[in-house]
């Protein structure tokens, strides 16, 4: 089978600063992939790469069969059917949780406003926050506003979801109630690209878990491959650290 | 000190009439410096530099040349060849809003980058594009924080709004100046002129206390 | 900062204090007379050619050249200083700071209220000046048009009269050199101003193509006076010295020079 996202010979730069080298990727529908790393590894650009937050300066990226980078793909129809989760949620703060969610749907996919809030409240209800719908961004804890944010993105029903460090701006208590609602997703059989340092969420829910370093991807593998016998010295030496 | 309340209480009726217009001009030269402001303040962030170089050029000569001298342009240079002839209420509006409009500008420009970059990233990871990102989420937060600039600017514009008497714009200057050519006295005028001004900007930073509280 | 550095900043700033201070002393004054005792300080709004007005830092004009005579006659120090009309009104009135002012002032009924005036010094009258190819004749055929003049200047408060001080087409400028260009720029129909004036435009603008209207009817004569604060003992001084200078000859002299005419010295003499 076609893979849903193909990633080749992936380069980004910062300046002088190289950030990626040479990426070379494939993912496959309903496929749950952890990208776990040090710091500056380069996992977050590489991430916002798929959604072109950040623009690559050399490579390719083939998502459902159209070429990111060409110059006569519309990012914006792209970015419809992949979700992104971002550490810091971002929700918009001056809308409540209801508007937040159904803003999306109701000016890109151009629904109706109420088919828009029918789902918005279905969403809310699935992430557990139905009472909320009402409440303002800044009334919720950490853990509550990721829901949200995940909500969010599910409302445009996308077709892959990319999270990047979800769960690394909350307080440990609040780790656990995003990681049920992302293994939720998982189960459903979501294509999902995961950035954390939740080792137990990628063991228990990865399909695959990728190792990078200094811009580079140094391994991969099935998740009880990779942490039960790492191939890697360098995976070795950073799993011995985070685990 | 003699004061004489009778020539000003003389000029009250024309004087009432120089605050509607004062009043009247502020606020249309509010409005439209602000829609010209907001077009140059994105502008002025345009990705490259060619593009921002006219935004840039028009900001600096409003801010870096007396208003004095504007209006002087405007009404014998800008209008004329435009309308025909010169008047000063056109005059008025034109000059004001123009020079307003490259203060609004770094006002939209500063609100505008005040907002954390993640918000627009959001906005756009959910489909939108740049201009629905602009306006359904950038702009409404940032316009919030702009309130108390705007404000301030709101003011700057009323009291400007005095150098019109140059070209004869019958404003409050204008009639306190008339005043003062008919009695030959200072205080009378210039005074009764304060006071009014203080009147209309006090009660507008009132006014503007209670939208910041609003919005 | 290196040493040497710091040296030419501090020599460029004391520099500049200087310059400052120079300025500030000797600016826009002229002085005269060489008899003992006190001086006495004019106090002038030098922009108003040929009348009074700066030549870069010179104060000139006629209304300087005629308290120059009147000064000698009296045998006082004295000197004119280009303060501006404002702060010359309000620091004339105070009389502390300026002894009198000139600036040709004229005198009406309103401002005897506030100020003494001397006797009169200077005939004027007002004219009117529209483009050559105007069908406006007299002063009241402005009444329904669109008239320029000088703010705070009798031709402001003739054209009050007839027109309405309220009359929105009635457009008051800062200086005639506005309204000059209000007319020029087709945003009025006349410009009404002092005689000199309007000669003087006319001849140094042929190209503008336009003319000027005497209406002794509706513009009488009006005189200038020099300003005093109420109750100065300034008048009494300056009365007869002036009035010395009108009849021997002396202001005949002057005016010639400054407007290649002879005065009616008669009629100025008798006007009070």
């Amino acid at each position: 089978m076609e893979p849903i996202i193909t990633v080749r010979n992936l380069q980004k730069s910062f300046g002088a600063h190289k950030v990626l080298t040479d990426i070379n990727v494939d993912i496959h529908s309903r496929e749950v992939v952890v990208v776990i790393g040090p710091s500056g590894s380069g996992k977050s650009t590489f991430l916002r790469c798929l959604n072109l937050l950040e623009q690559p300066q050399e490579g390719e990226i083939i998502i459902e069969g159209v070429s990111l980078l060409s110059k006569d793909t519309k990012i914006n129809d792209i970015r419809r059917d992949v979700g992104m989760v971002f550490q810091q949620f971002n929700l918009f703060p001056h809308k409540k949780v209801i508007e937040n969610i159904m803003l999306a749907p109701v000016q890109v996919r151009k629904w109706p406003e109420e088919q828009a809030r029918r789902k918005a409240l279905e969403l809310l209800q699935k992430v557990g926050l139905s009472e909320k719908a009402e409440a303002y961004p800044a009334s919720l804890s950490g853990g509550q506003a990721q829901r949200v944010a995940i909500a969010r993105a599910l409302a445009m029903e996308p077709k892959i979801m990319l999270f990047d460090e979800p769960t690394s701006a909350l307080d440990p208590e609040m780790v656990g109630e995003v990681l049920a609602v992302m293994k939720d997703l998982a189960r459903e059989g979501m294509t999902m690209v995961v950035v954390t340092h939740e080792m137990g969420f990628a063991r228990e829910v990865g399909d695959r878990v990728i190792f990078m370093e200094q811009g580079q991807i140094v391994e991969e593998g099935r998740p009880e491959q990779l942490f039960g016998s790492p191939s890697h010295e360098r995976t070795r030496e950073f799993l011995s650290k985070v685990l | 000190m003699d004061f004489r309340f009778d020539i000003i209480v003389h000029y009250l009726p024309v004087l009432l009439k120089g605050t509607l217009f004062t009043i009247g001009v502020s606020i249309v030269s509010i409005i439209f410096g602000s829609i010209l402001g907001l077009g140059l303040g994105l502008g002025k962030m345009a990705p490259k530099a060619y593009l921002r170089w006219p935004f840039h050029s028009y900001i600096n000569f409003f801010r870096g040349t007396p208003l004095y001298v504007q209006i002087l342009i405007v009404h014998f240079g800008l209008i004329p060849p435009i309308y025909g002839k010169t008047n000063a209420l056109i005059t008025a509006f034109v000059a004001l809003s123009l020079n307003s409009a490259a203060y609004s500008a770094e006002i939209f420009r500063a609100g505008i980058q005040s907002i954390d970059p993640g918000q627009r990233e959001a906005a756009l990871s959910l489909g939108m594009t740049k201009g629905q990102a602009m306006r359904f989420i950038i702009l409404p937060q940032a316009i919030k924080r702009m309130v108390p600039a705007f404000g301030n600017e709101f003011i700057v514009l009323v009291k400007d709004s005095s150098l019109l008497a140059l070209v004869a714009a019958p404003e409050i200057m204008y009639w306190s100046n008339t005043m003062k050519g008919q009695y030959l006295r200072i205080w009378e005028p210039y005074l009764t002129a304060a006071v009014i001004y203080f009147i209309l900007t006090y009660s507008l930073s009132k006014l503007l206390n209670y939208i910041e509280r609003r919005v | 900062m290196g040493n040497r550095k710091k040296w030419a900043v501090s020599a460029m700033s004391a520099m500049l204090v200087l310059a400052m201070v120079g300025c500030g002393s000797n600016n826009n004054e002229t002085s005269g007379g060489e008899a003992s005792g006190e001086t006495i300080k004019f106090a002038t709004d030098a922009s108003y050619a040929p009348m009074e007005y700066m030549d870069t830092d010179k104060v000139k004009g006629f209304d300087i050249d005629f308290i120059k005579a009147v000064m000698e006659e009296a045998g006082l120090d004295y000197t004119v200083t280009n303060t501006g009309w404002d702060t010359m009104l309000t620091s004339v009135k105070q009389g502390s700071e300026y002894d009198a002012g000139i600036s040709s002032v004229s005198i009406t009924d309103e401002r005897k209220e506030t100020y003494d005036y001397s006797i009169p010094y200077f005939e004027s009258t007002n004219m009117i000046m529209v483009k050559e190819d105007s069908d406006i004749q007299s002063a009241l055929d402005l009444k329904d048009k669109v008239v320029a003049v000088q703010g705070a200047t009798t031709a402001d408060e003739l054209m009050s009269d007839i027109m309405g001080v309220d009359n929105g087409n009635l457009r008051r400028f800062d200086s005639n050199a506005v309204a000059l260009m209000e007319l020029n720029s087709g945003g009025a129909d006349a410009v009404v101003a002092d005689i000199a004036i309007v000669n003087e435009y006319i001849k140094n603008n042929p190209k503008e193509k336009l003319k000027g209207i005497i209406d002794k009817e509706n513009f009488g004569s009006e005189y200038y006076g020099v300003l005093y604060p109420k109750g100065s003992e300034l008048k009494a001084k300056l009365d007869p010295a002036i009035k010395t200078v009108i009849e021997n000859g002396k202001y005949a002299e002057i005016y010639k020079e400054w407007f290649g005419e002879e005065p009616d010295t008669a009629t100025l003499l008798s006007a009070e």
